[in-house]
C-alpha cells in the first residue's frame, strides 16, 4: 500500500460528460484523484476510460462538466495548455517518434519545449534511459526495439518532463507477459520513488488488483465502482464485464483458461 | 545520323540541355515550396486558407500547363510589366507542378499517424515545432518516391516552355530543324537527352518503390 498519498486531489472530474456523434460515451462522471495515488481504471471496451484518460490529458475536451488538473481548468481552453510538463502520458502504441533514436524521442521535448541545453537534456535523457534498463539501446530507433522496450522509452520521455501526473492509456495491451511485468514494474517504480500519480487504464483485474491503490470501474460511461481493490465484490465485476464474476475472478485457478479464448476472458489475461 | 550532323547538332542541344537542367531545378525548387505551403495551408490552415489551397489545386490540375504559361507570360506584359521568359517559365512551371505536389505532400502528411500529433501535444510541441520536427521527416520519406516521379513530369513539361520562345532542349532542337531539316534524327537526339537525364530518376523511383512492398 502506497503510504504517500496526500488527501489533496490532484485531478477532478465533475458532472463530465462526452458524446461521439450520437453516443454518449460519458455520462456526468465524477472523479477525485489524489496526489500520490496508482489509480486503475477497468472496464470493457467501451466503457469510456481511454476518453476519461485523454479528458485528463486535454486531448479530448467534455461537452459538460469541469475538469481541473493540478488546479489548471482544462474545461477553460484558454488555459488548457498550462497542463503541459505537468502530465506525461504513455500510449498502447507507444508513439514513439520513429525517425529518431531512443535517446532523441527522450531529449526531443525538453530541448525544443524548454530551451534546456542539448547535453544537459542528453544527460537527464541517459539516466532515465538507464533507469528503465536501456542504457544499452540509446542508439536504437525504436524499429529495433521490442514493444517492451518501446514502452519503456515513452515512459522515460514522460519522465524526462518531471510531470506531477503520468497517464497511461492502455499501456501493456501491445505486449507479452514478461514485458507487461517489466513496464507495470516501472510505472510503480516511478509512483513509489518520484511520489508521480499515475493513472492508468487496464483490461486485466489480476494486474489492476496487484499494482493499484485504488480501482475505478466504469460501464457504460458510468462511474460503478470507486474503492480498494480488496472491496471489489462479484457483484460489481458482473457489472463491469456482464459476465459471472467466476469466469473474471477466478480463472487463474482453472487449468482450462487460455487468456484471449474467449472474448469475454481475454480481458482477464494480459 | 552523320557524324558531320551530329558533330553540328550536339553543341546546340547539349546548350538547350543546359537551359532545361537549369529551368528544371529552378522549378522543382519553386514547386515543391509552393506545394508544401498548399499543403501545409490545406491541411492546418486558418480562416479560409484550405478552401483557397484546395482552390488553387484543383484549378491547376483542371487546365493544361500552357494555358499557365501563356498566361504569365503574355498577362503579365498585358498589364504593362516585362516579364524574362525563364522568370515566367520558372514561375509558371512552379504554380501549375506546386498544385500536383501539394497533393504529394497532403497525402503524406495525412498518412502519419494520429498518436503522433497527440504526443507531440502532450511534450508540449506547438503545432509548427510538431510539424517540422515530428511529421515532416516521416513525410518525407513516404512522399519521396512520389515526389521524384512528379520531378520527372516537370523536368519534361519543360519542353513546352520552347512554346513561349525559350531555348531550351526542345526549342533548340526545333531550331535545327527549321535550318536543316532532319527531323527524324534531331527529334530522335532530343527525346536521347531527355531520356538520359529522366531515366536513371526513374530507374530509383522504381528501385525504391519495390524495396518498400518489400519490407512492407
Amino acid at each position: 500500500m502506497n503510504t504517500a498519498i496526500a488527501p489533496k486531489p490532484i485531478i477532478n472530474l465533475s458532472g463530465v460528460t462526452k458524446s461521439f456523434g450520437t453516443t454518449q460515451v460519458l455520462k456526468e462522471i465524477n472523479l477525485d484523484v489524489r496526489q500520490g495515488e496508482v489509480l486503475v481504471l477497468i472496464g470493457a471496451s467501451g466503457s469510456g476510460k481511454s476518453t476519461v484518460l485523454r479528458i485528463m490529458s486535454g486531448l479530448e475536451t467534455a461537452d459538460a462538466g469541469e475538469v481541473w488538473v493540478n488546479e489548471v481548468p482544462l474545461h477553460d481552453a484558454r488555459r488548457a495548455r498550462e497542463i503541459r510538463g505537468h502530465v506525461g502520458m504513455v500510449f498502447q502504441q507507444f508513439n514513439l517518434f520513429p525517425h529518431m533514436t531512443a535517446l532523441e524521442n527522450v531529449t526531443e521535448a525538453p530541448v525544443r519545449v524548454k530551451g534546456v541545453a542539448p547535453a544537459t537534456a542528453g544527460a537527464a535523457a541517459r539516466r532515465l534511459l538507464d533507469r528503465v534498463g536501456l542504457a544499452d539501446k540509446l542508439g536504437c530507433y525504436p524499429a529495433e526495439l521490442s514493444g517492451g522496450q518501446q514502452q519503456r522509452v515513452a515512459i522515460a520521455r514522460a519522465l524526462v518532463q518531471e510531470p506531477e501526473i503520468i497517464l497511461a492509456d492502455e499501456p501493456i495491451a501491445s505486449l507479452d507477459p514478461r514485458n507487461t511485468q517489466v513496464v507495470m514494474d516501472a510505472l510503480q517504480h516511478i509512483n513509489r520513488h518520484f511520489g508521480i500519480t499515475v493513472i492508468c487504464n487496464l483490461h486485466s483485474l489480476d494486474l489492476a488488483r496487484k499494482y493499484c491503490d485504488r480501482l475505478v470501474g466504469l460501464a457504460a460511461g458510468r462511474v460503478v465502482f470507486d474503492g480498494a481493490p480488496a472491496a471489489l465484490t462479484d457483484r460489481v465485476a458482473r457489472d463491469l464485464y456482464g459476465l459471472e464474476s467466476a469466469d473474471v475472478l477466478g480463472h487463474a485457478a482453472r487449468p482450462d483458461f487460455v487468456p484471449g479464448a474467449r472474448p469475454g476472458l481475454a480481458l482477464a489475461g494480459s | 545520323m552523320t557524324s558531320d550532323l551530329l558533330m553540328t547538332s550536339l553543341p546546340i542541344l547539349l546548350q538547350g540541355l543546359l537551359t532545361t537542367l537549369i529551368l528544371s531545378v529552378a522549378a522543382i525548387v519553386g514547386g515543391t515550396l509552393v506545394g508544401l505551403l498548399a499543403a501545409v495551408l490545406r491541411t492546418f490552415g486558418p480562416w479560409g486558407t484550405p478552401r483557397l489551397a484546395r482552390l488553387y489545386t484543383e484549378l491547376f490540375r483542371g487546365t493544361p500547363v500552357l494555358i499557365t504559361l501563356m498566361f504569365i507570360y503574355f498577362g503579365v506584359s498585358y498589364f504593362g510589366y516585362a516579364i524574362d521568359v525563364f522568370a515566367a517559365g520558372v514561375i509558371g512551371l512552379s504554380v501549375y507542378q506546386g498544385a500536383y505536389i501539394a497533393e504529394v505532400f497532403r497525402s503524406g502528411i495525412e498518412s502519419v499517424q494520429k498518436g503522433q500529433w497527440e504526443v507531440s501535444q502532450i511534450l508540449g510541441l506547438s503545432k509548427t515545432q510538431a510539424f517540422f520536427s515530428v511529421i515532416l521527416p516521416q513525410t518525407g520519406k513516404i512522399v519521396l518516391p512520389p515526389l521524384i516521379g512528379q520531378y520527372l513530369s516537370l523536368i519534361k513539361d519543360t519542353s513546352i516552355v520552347s512554346m513561349i520562345g525559350m531555348s531550351e532542349l526542345m526549342h533548340q532542337g526545333q531550331a535545327i530543324v527549321d535550318r536543316i531539316g532532319k527531323p527524324v534524327e534531331i527529334y530522335g537526339l532530343v527525346a536521347v537527352l531527355y531520356f538520359v537525364v529522366c531515366f536513371p530518376l526513374s530507374r530509383w523511383v522504381r528501385r525504391h518503390d519495390r524495396r518498400r512492398s518489400l519490407l512492407s
